[in-house]
């Protein structure tokens, strides 16, 4: 069956996976007094949020705030991209479970170095070499089958799309080569248009 | 009827150049593996494409007078469904780029000169038209109801480009010496990429290889 | 915290890749609520004197522009699936499908089959080519399909008709069979 032109992963202004990345919390420390929006801190019942709160705010939020003239706030790398835990993922990433600590793993701490701390260039390395170890094991997974759930549900939301492509690219090479590529078949969305109407009906 | 099916005819495909319908086909069929593959959208080949349209009308118009029941007639209309498949494939890969890199297209090609330009006409139009029909999507439905500071749909911000540092894989067609690709520096050895020779590389160093026909990419 | 009712519309679209939920009009206009009203403290503040809440209207303008890629994002991605439907389902969306869709949707579709039909008649120096068929390699001339659904009678290029009912087996042209297999009226036999 073939399939619509399939690019590489590239996320843009209108990706999900990249709107919901940015959606990660970091630790900020407020730099410079905010009037009126002391809302954004539900532990305190001031109108204002004083300079000194620290507070969990979205990387959407926290990014820019933290790269105006006069900076606004000041923001804490997460734990898992700080030295100790970067450690443990040189040490074995893939034993890592991912899914716990960060479902946008990649994506969140490639939008950390943006932030151009001393550790991003660490970050950097680290993000790339755990994802190295990791992908061998989820190549390991895709081509033989592995159906151990438990496995599966530790990996990030980039893995987990990675392991499926994988999963199904080794089904269509496994069709390919027994029956050739000459079956019809009728369009995903039809099969599943049709799932839908014949539930909706037996209900 | 003639056994080998016309594709030895000669062509004109321009002034100065006769080729063969094999050679047309052949050139079709890289075209479209290059289009397949290739992260961007590549130059138009409408020439090859209306050359083709053509002969596959001629073809099947000798098919229709000949004797239906020659079981050759079938094995000629496979051939020509074969060649229809190919273009459909390449016309869709092209216009399924142009719709998801809609912007970033029409930009890139109004800096190009009239003949280098790598959206055809009909394809231009369709790009624009998308275009239109997107933004005015946009601002029918969200734009026009939020705030005037962001109500303009802002075309830099909202574009969405491929991927020019993807990997693809490649075969020489021709041996390609002194290569120096991106990502290499001043002490690297040039590379040399023997003919028929298959490697993997990032593809924005090996663009214009593949556009100037020195690199297929498979 | 700002930003929520347009991380809802991202939410919904990202929980059912396969379908495409109903119009989320209710949400889309909190959004817009939130971004107007965002806007026009921003408005007062700045009004009251220069660099007055410099902070706020930052976080605020932040808020705006996320509210606003969360609402495009949104449009954008429902788009995507409709046109995809013009490949998958033909010209004619169904009617629970199009139920889920808001009326510019549709009208968008509408529009997209004009431009699709006029850029497909202009190929290969006016021939025209329709680009929905051909989706495989053809293998051979003739099929055998399982008819899925009574479908009535169904002319093939070279004119002859046949008539389609659910249950029947049929030995058929596979190019006229292409476009009723995608849609899921026949089934093709392959063992």
């Amino acid at each position: 069956m073939e399939t619509r032109f399939k690019h590489s992963y590239c996320p843009n202004y209108f990706s999900l996976e990249d709107i919901l990345a940015t959606q990660e919390r970091v630790l900020c420390k407020v730099e410079k007094s905010v009037h009126g929006l002391g809302c954004l801190d539900q532990s305190t019942e001031n109108e204002d949020l004083v300079v000194g709160t620290t507070l969990q705010l979205p990387f959407w939020l926290a990014f820019p705030l933290s790269q105006t003239r006069v900076r606004v706030v000041s923001v804490e790398l997460p734990k898992i991209y700080k030295e100790a835990f970067r450690e443990v993922l040189t040490a074995d990433a893939s034993i890592v479970d991912l899914s716990k600590l960060g479902r946008y793993f990649y994506e969140f701490g490639s939008h950390l170095t943006k932030l151009n701390h001393r550790d991003s260039s660490a970050i950097n390395t680290m993000l790339m070499n755990a994802f190295k170890d990791r992908l061998r094991v989820l190549i390991d997974w895709a081509q033989n089958l592995c159906t151990d759930i438990s496995k599966v549900q530790r990996l990030d939301t980039l893995e987990k799309e990675l392991y499926l492509e994988g999963f199904k690219a080794r089904k269509e090479l496994i069709a390919w080569l027994s029956e050739g590529s000459s079956k019809m078949c009728a369009s995903e969305m039809v099969v599943n248009h049709k799932k839908r109407k014949r539930a909706v009906v037996d209900i | 009827m003639d056994s080998s099916f016309g594709l030895d005819n000669e062509v004109a495909l321009s002034d100065d150049e006769t080729v063969t319908v094999q050679q047309v086909l052949e050139t079709l069929e890289n075209a479209w593996l290059n289009e397949k593959f290739s992260p961007e959208l590549l130059p138009h080949q409408t020439d090859i494409v209306d050359c083709m349209f053509e002969q596959i009308s001629g073809m099947e118009e000798n098919l229709e007078k000949v004797d239906q029941s020659d079981i050759r007639v079938e094995i000629h209309r496979m051939e020509l469904d074969r060649i229809r498949y190919v273009l459909s494939s390449f016309l869709r890969t092209r216009l399924e780029k142009i719709e998801e890199f809609c912007t970033h297209i029409i930009e890139e090609d109004s800096t190009r000169d009239p003949d280098e330009r790598y959206l055809s006409p009909g394809e231009k139009k369709f790009a624009e038209e998308f275009q239109n029909n997107i933004e005015q999507h946009f601002e029918r439905v969200a734009l026009r109801h939020m705030p005037l500071n962001v109500q303009k749909y802002d075309r830099q911000l909202m574009k969405v480009e491929p991927n020019l540092k993807s990997y693809v894989f490649l075969r020489a067609r021709s041996t390609a010496e002194g290569l120096m690709l991106e990502g290499m520096d001043d002490t690297d050895e040039p590379l040399t990429m023997v003919k028929d020779s298959q490697h993997m590389a990032l593809y924005s160093g090996v663009a214009s290889l593949v556009k100037n026909g020195t690199l297929q990419l498979i | 915290m700002f930003g929520q009712k347009g991380l809802e519309l991202i939410k919904e679209l990202n929980r059912t890749p396969d379908v495409l939920p109903p119009f989320n009009d209710d949400v889309i206009r909190q959004v817009l609520e939130e971004m107007n009203a965002l806007f026009e403290q921003n408005r007062m503040d700045l009004d009251k004197e220069k660099d007055a809440n410099y902070a706020g209207v930052h976080v605020r303008h932040a808020s705006l522009e996320r509210n606003r890629r969360c609402l495009l994002a949104y449009l954008y991605n429902r788009i995507n699936k409709i046109r995809q439907m013009r490949w998958e389902f033909g010209s004619i969306i169904p009617p629970e499908i199009k139920y889920n869709m808001c009326e510019p949707e549709v009208q968008w579709f509408n529009n997209y089959n004009k431009i699709l039909a006029t850029y497909m008649r202009g190929i290969g120096n006016k021939h025209g080519l329709n680009l929905t068929l051909d989706r495989q390699p053809p293998k051979e001339l003739y099929i055998e399909v399982r008819c899925l659904e009574d479908y009535g009678e169904y002319e093939m290029d070279n004119g002859d008709v046949v008539t389609l009912r659910k249950g029947n087996m049929y030995l058929l042209p596979r190019g006229p069979c292409e476009q009723l297999i995608r849609q899921g009226i026949l089934q093709h036999i392959t063992d």
